[in-house]
């Protein structure tokens, strides 16, 4: 089942790009100073552009949720119930159990995009010594090219309790030997939810994460005749087409950055163009140099971009909403 | 690529008040040390070479003119190793370290960065040693012509050095390694200065010296202070490790300004890790050659790792890596049993098989369906790649879930309007009537009139109101014909609107009413003699019906429907014959009625008789509209006014909140 996303509302003939534009940088400006290093100062979006061509989203699967999702949650219960009520009472057994609820659904989606969305972003990579802002060396990031093609998986979990049945054993007493009475266990059971202080509010949960990447013949092969054109006009590769290894010409491609000597779980960003112009000349009116195009940087914003994303989105980590 | 230096900064001299302390701090650090070591400041000197610490030397001054340095990076490329093998074939020839990818530990930034300089003046402050007896013990001269020295000890002459329109033009290899280290080498130099010093007798000669040492000064005094100082403010950001350790190899390390070279053997490898990590105390470090090839003695460990000996862990040959890692890659795609033909028009089949194979994705078409085990094949294996990853990086953190609260509260469901209703309310201003009508209403008529507007609001709504437009006359409300605030506003003063009042006063001759504010003043008289769009008098419903049936009630509707707020009034045409009481009587009225008249803004028409033939039928003439102009003075006396309805009299005239004509 797939979606069809009217992007011409969307776009409202180029409303939404001046819209996103003012928020990213109004966000920028308030919080940057918290999510950037130290070391760059000013981001803004210069320019954005969602393109003409909208993603195409496809449901795979309705499913009940992965049971790691639930053991996740389990844990995290636990680990909260343990410190609230500490470890006093060392005769206590007690047993969790999360039981799933019949709403709790999973979506498995097939994300895909490669339009022609641009963004030009500026910033300034400062040097804080010895005063703030002592040494600046201005920058611009013309990104493009943006192909990716991923399974995303969406998780609703309603209503999250958490059955806790402690168990109570006394020691056998001395004077009733014989009795059968003397162990006993008492059983009670309690019902904990995520947040005890809104018990009477249901406990619901969302959970986004990027399962894995799919494979594209166009997105790959797009990138592989770009890796060819670019091998052909640098002079230290020897090409031959039965052998080469195209792990270590990526190391040299522009557009295809996949750094195939690591290869990772998931990259999600498949392809991406930047282009990178640096120095005291992209300023308005100044006659200065400027640095275009360093592929090593470009490949290390890259790697640091695909990076991020992995250690946030892609399975098994993951962004958990409380609603 | 150039750098925007902050001007203020240079304006302000801070820059040069903290390059003087540093540099000082640096020559006293370094002074002090060497006298405790050597014990005699005169006995390290050493021919040729220029030993600041020896002769104490002083910053004076720095000025750098108000003019930053120019830095321009030439070139710029990023490594991912910092391994550097060097042999008789390759220079350089470098390694890919395949573990430690997830940070940018392991990369260099190497660039050829040009610097330049100009108009740059210092000033320094030393002693030179001197003595002038000297002079004559060379060695040429034969011993037997030396004279007995009582005293032939050197003394210390204050010298200032000062260097003026300096300007340095450089070109050099700047290599960063990321939390590491900044390593600096000058490739060409290009200097001028004119020097100058206190004692003219010796310029020429230390200027001389001064020439002979540039290269020794930017081949090693500068280097290695700039990569001191990096490594020290680097390694205060990491955390504090082994500062024991540090000890240990500030006695192995010579300082900064020395030749001797240090010989790595491999009995020091175990203490080369600690090279990496220095804390504050240490100040004393290698040369640059030296930590390049420690620095790359500690790279080659990450290719040998020890910790597990598992095949899908690490490997104890590096070339075999990345054959490994490529079958992990493979099992993800094995999970899909139908694969996709692979579809290579122009392209060699072989490249693209070694791009799916080295990208870890799932085969999937569009007939594929992916239920639940998949699902979790696909979950376990993610989870799987990941775990390993982490082993290899000798991190234990296992997974990251970020978790955000959303706080959705419903909207309120408030109509944002205030959308307004376009019921318009009724602008009623008790002061505004009262300085326009008559002062005589009582107050409980004035509650009545007010109730009477809110009720006929809730009945029948209005639309709103605009100037141009043409009101719609059924249920309009008198009191905001008038005064309505947006008239009010827009022109300053009451101007009577062209527009006809609700209320009309009927007369004999106009039973259903007249246009009043037509024939009220002689700029409406022209207004309305010139234009005439708005409908007749007789679609007009009068609010006020004159009962000319005796005081009957009307059956029309009417807004003033009850019986308080009737107003009546027995307007007969012609004089009653029945009496000459009836006469006097009515005199009396037609008297009163002009009192009445003067105490309301009609009392101006009294007095200007003409304007009043506007007003009023007179003597059955008919509606004005259209009618004869009468010349006659407004004669009152045919209307018989009832002494009972003097007070509703003035309620009418209070309701048809009649301006005074702008001429008063």
């Amino acid at each position: 089942m797939s979606f069809n996303i009217d992007w011409e509302t969307i776009k409202q003939n180029g409303l939404c790009n001046t819209t996103i534009k003012k928020k990213l940088n109004t966000y920028l400006k308030d919080n940057g100073s918290s999510i950037l290093p130290k070391y760059i100062n000013n981001a803004s979006i210069e320019l954005i552009d969602i393109g003409d061509v909208s993603p195409e989203l496809s449901l795979k699967n309705i499913s009940d949720p992965i049971s790691s999702i639930y053991d996740s949650i389990k844990t995290d219960l636990i680990e909260e119930w343990n410190l609230k009520n500490g470890m006093l009472n060392t005769y206590m057994e007690t047993d969790f159990n999360l039981t799933p609820n019949k709403l709790d659904s999973q979506l498995i989606v097939d994300l895909k995009y490669t339009g022609n969305f641009q963004m030009v972003m500026k910033a300034d990579l400062s040097v804080n010594y010895p005063s703030e802002n002592f040494i600046t060396l201005p920058l611009k990031l013309h990104i493009s090219d943006l192909k990716i093609h991923s399974l995303i998986l969406v998780a609703y979990l309603h209503n999250i309790q958490l059955k806790i049945t402690e168990k109570k054993r006394q020691k056998q007493s001395n004077r009733n030997k014989t009795s059968s009475e003397s162990d006993f266990t008492k059983e009670k059971e309690n019902n904990l939810n995520k947040d005890d202080q809104n018990s009477e509010t249901p406990n619901n949960k969302t959970i986004f994460t990027i399962l894995c990447d799919v494979k594209d013949d166009t997105i790959e092969s797009d990138t592989i005749v770009t890796n060819l054109s670019q091998m052909k006009n640098t002079s230290n590769i020897s090409l031959n087409t039965e052998t080469q290894n195209i792990n270590e010409n990526n190391n040299y491609s522009a557009n295809n950055h996949i750094n195939n000597n690591q290869t990772e779980r998931s990259y999600f960003i498949r392809n991406i163009s930047i282009k990178t112009e640096i120095g005291e000349g992209i300023l308005p009116g100044s006659d200065k140099s400027i640095l275009r195009n360093i592929q090593d940087l470009e490949l290390m914003i890259v790697e640091l971009l695909r990076k991020f994303i992995r250690d946030e989105i892609c399975y098994p980590n993951w962004i958990e909403f409380d609603i | 690529m150039s750098f925007v230096f902050d001007s203020a900064v240079f304006q302000s001299g801070e820059l040069e008040t903290l390059l003087k302390d540093k540099l000082n701090g640096l020559l006293t650090n370094n002074n002090d040390t060497d006298t405790t070591k050597a014990g005699n400041i005169s006995s390290t000197k050493s021919h040729g070479h220029i030993s600041a610490s020896d002769n104490n030397v002083f910053v004076k001054n720095i000025s750098f003119n108000n003019k930053p340095p120019i830095i321009d990076i030439l070139g710029m490329s990023i490594l991912d190793s910092i391994v550097t093998k060097s042999s008789s074939d390759n220079e350089n020839e470098f390694f890919s370290n395949s573990i430690n990818h997830q940070t940018n530990d392991n990369k260099t930034v190497k660039t050829i960065v040009k610097l330049v300089i100009e108009n740059f003046k210092i000033e320094l402050k030393s002693d030179i040693e001197s003595n002038l007896l000297l002079v004559y013990g060379g060695k040429n001269i034969d011993r037997f012509l030396l004279p007995d020295f009582v005293c032939n000890e050197s003394f210390n002459i204050p010298i200032n050095l000062t260097f003026t329109n300096c300007k340095l033009e450089t070109i050099l290899d700047l290599n960063y390694d990321i939390g590491s280290n900044v390593k600096m080498n000058f490739n060409d130099v290009n200097i001028a200065f004119e020097f100058d010093c206190s004692i003219p007798l010796l310029s020429s000669s230390i200027k001389q010296r001064l020439i002979n040492n540039v290269d020794f000064i930017f081949k090693e005094v500068i280097p290695n202070a700039i990569l001191d100082m990096s490594m020290k403010y680097m390694s205060k950001k990491k955390s504090g490790n082994n500062i024991s350790q540090s000890e240990v190899l500030s006695n192995e390390f010579s300082s900064i300004i020395s030749n001797d070279e240090i010989s790595v053997t491999d009995d020091d490898c175990i203490s080369t890790q600690q090279l990496l990590s220095y804390d504050e105390q240490e100040t004393e470090t290698a040369s640059p050659v030296t930590m390049m090839k420690l620095s790359s003695i500690a790279a080659k460990r990450f290719s040998l790792s020890l910790r597990n000996f598992e095949e899908d862990d690490s490997v104890l040959e590096r070339s075999n890596l990345s054959k490994i890692l490529s079958k992990k890659t493979l099992k993800l795609s094995k999970l899909v049993e139908s694969q996709n033909q692979l579809s290579t028009p122009n392209i060699n089949s072989n490249t693209i098989y070694e791009a799916t194979k080295a990208i870890n994705v799932l085969p999937l078409s569009n007939s594929m369906i992916i239920d639940e085990k998949l699902t979790e094949q696909i979950a376990d294996l993610q989870e799987m790649l990941h775990e390993s990853t982490l082993r290899r990086n000798g991190t234990t953190k296992k997974f990251k879930r970020r978790k955000i609260k959303l706080n959705l509260n419903k909207t309120n469901e408030q109509s944002e309007s205030l959308q307004k209703d376009e019921i318009l309310k009724p602008v009623i201003v008790e002061k505004n009537i009262d300085e326009i009508v008559s002062p005589t209403v009582t107050s409980n008529e004035k509650i009545s009139i007010k109730k009477l507007v809110f009720e006929k609001e809730k009945t029948e709504p209005i639309s709103s109101f605009e100037i141009e437009k043409p009101l719609n006359l059924v249920g309009l409300r008198s009191d905001s014909s008038l005064l309505n605030s947006s008239k009010l506003s827009s022109n300053g003063s009451f101007i009577l609107n062209s527009l006809p009042l609700a209320h009309n006063i009927s007369t004999p001759s106009t039973p259903n009413g007249l246009m009043m504010t037509r024939s009220m003043t002689p700029l409406l008289f022209n207004d309305n003699s010139k234009t005439s769009s708005l409908p007749l008098v007789d679609s007009v419903k009068p609010m006020i019906q004159m009962n000319w049936k005796k005081n009957s009630m009307s059956t029309e509707t009417d807004t003033s429907s009850k019986h308080d707020n009737k107003i009546s009034i027995n307007l007969d045409k012609t004089a009653d014959s029945k009496g000459a009481v009836q006469n006097s009587y009515n005199a009396s009225l037609d008297f009163t009625y002009k009192k009445l008249l003067e105490k309301t803004p009609l009392k101006n028409w009294v007095q200007t008789p003409s304007y009043l033939d506007n007003f009023a039928e007179v003597n059955g003439n008919g509606p004005y509209f259209g009618g004869k102009k009468t010349t006659s003075s407004l004669n009152l006396n045919p209307y018989k006014i009832d002494h009972a309805h003097e007070r509703s009299l003035n309620d009418m005239l209070q309701n048809l909140q009649v301006a005074p004509p702008p001429y008063s």
